[in-house]
């Protein structure tokens, strides 16, 4: 967003340390998704943010395409698309190309047993249906019917 | 953007667009400094930006799962992801509902990118929001039938009586395929001749 934002505790000056009240330093990080030419944050962690323990299961969630090179005018009639409890099960591609998808999903849960963030794409999320807290590392974002939400992939 | 989402109840809808390259605010929207122009139909006040949230020190595991080149890995981390105490800059997650878009009308019909609302890399999102119709005398409300060859159109039916289709209810998709002209439902075109408002949102 083309838009200054802040929140919580920053040092002065970007690039220098940040020391906790309780001893240590605090860990600086940047957030962009275009090279170091684009828009970005600068975030300050408790703990460094590269502090992976194990890397778990891959699966391969690349929709099938049912209709290649389609020329048909269609209709879809998305609100028969059966609920499911995951939210990342619950999404189901409907069209996509080489810019983009577009899915459809009726979650029944919220996430709570594990966290969540898409590397490949930008989503934006339209809410026709429901309402919550949208968590981020960044903040939250509580949300209703009528809302864009626009997460950047990271 | 490390996320988990919460509902209220279990009674959601949504519909979600993934992009690979960054969604924006239209670029013909804000003036050279980034900031909205008068013409735009939204503006910095109608976006909800992120509220401060208590960083969690905690360590464990912590699993996320990422996203990457259509494949979803689980990576389990020692701490918890939501451990920031502060940050600052112009990239972070917001949202813009949709009935903060003012829409701009005219006495004849207004081409779709007047309702344009995102952009990213080879397509737009728009929002058709309930507004008063085309107020010369003999305006046609109803949209001209097009066709374009850059660009699949791709309609989602939101809320209200969608005045171009005689067969459409919420939650619908329609796809016009580029190349292919498509325009208003027989009897459609007649019927919006002199109508006033539009109540529908799309």
């Amino acid at each position: 967003m083309p838009l200054y934002h802040k929140l919580g505790k920053i040092p002065q000056k970007r690039h220098t340390t940040f020391e906790k009240a309780s001893g240590g330093y605090y860990y600086e990080q940047l957030f962009g998704t275009e090279g170091f030419s684009g828009m970005s944050s600068l975030l300050y962690h408790m703990h460094r943010p590269t502090q992976i323990s194990a890397i778990g299961e891959s699966m391969d969630i690349r929709p099938k395409v049912a209709v290649q090179h389609n020329i048909e005018p269609r209709k879809l009639v998305g609100f028969r698309l059966p609920p499911e409890h995951d939210f990342l099960d619950s999404r189901k591609v409907m069209l996509l190309n080489n810019d983009l998808s577009i899915a459809l999903a009726a979650p029944l849960s919220s996430m709570e047993e594990y966290f969540y963030k898409n590397a490949d794409a930008d989503e934006m999320i339209f809410v026709h249906k429901g309402s919550g807290v949208l968590k981020t590392l960044m903040g939250e974002i509580s949300f209703e019917y009528g809302d864009y939400l626009i997460i950047p992939r990271e | 953007m490390i996320y988990q989402i919460q509902f209220d109840s279990p009674e959601n809808r949504l519909l979600i667009l993934e992009s690979h390259s960054p969604i924006y605010a239209p670029k013909r929207y804000r003036n050279e400094f980034g900031q909205f122009l008068e013409s735009s139909p939204y503006c910095e006040r109608d976006l909800k930006l992120p509220t401060f949230m208590a960083p969690k020190e905690e360590k464990g595991a912590f699993t996320i799962k990422i996203k990457k080149e259509g494949l979803l890995h689980e990576v389990v981390y020692a701490t918890h992801p939501f451990d920031v105490v502060g940050w600052d800059g112009y990239l972070f997650p917001y949202a813009f509902n949709i009935h903060n878009f003012e829409p701009i009308t005219g006495r004849i019909h207004q081409p779709p990118p007047v309702h344009q609302t995102f952009e990213g890399r080879n397509f737009v999102v728009c929002s058709f929001c309930p507004r008063l119709y085309d107020y010369h005398p003999q305006a046609v409300p109803a949209p001209y039938n097009h066709s374009n060859i850059d660009s699949d159109e791709v309609l989602y039916y939101v809320e209200g009586d969608f005045m171009s289709r005689n067969d459409i209810d919420q939650g619908y998709i329609t796809l016009h395929p580029g190349g292919i002209p498509h325009g208003p439902h027989p009897g459609r075109w007649k019927g919006a001749l002199g109508k006033k408002v539009r109540k529908s949102l799309r």
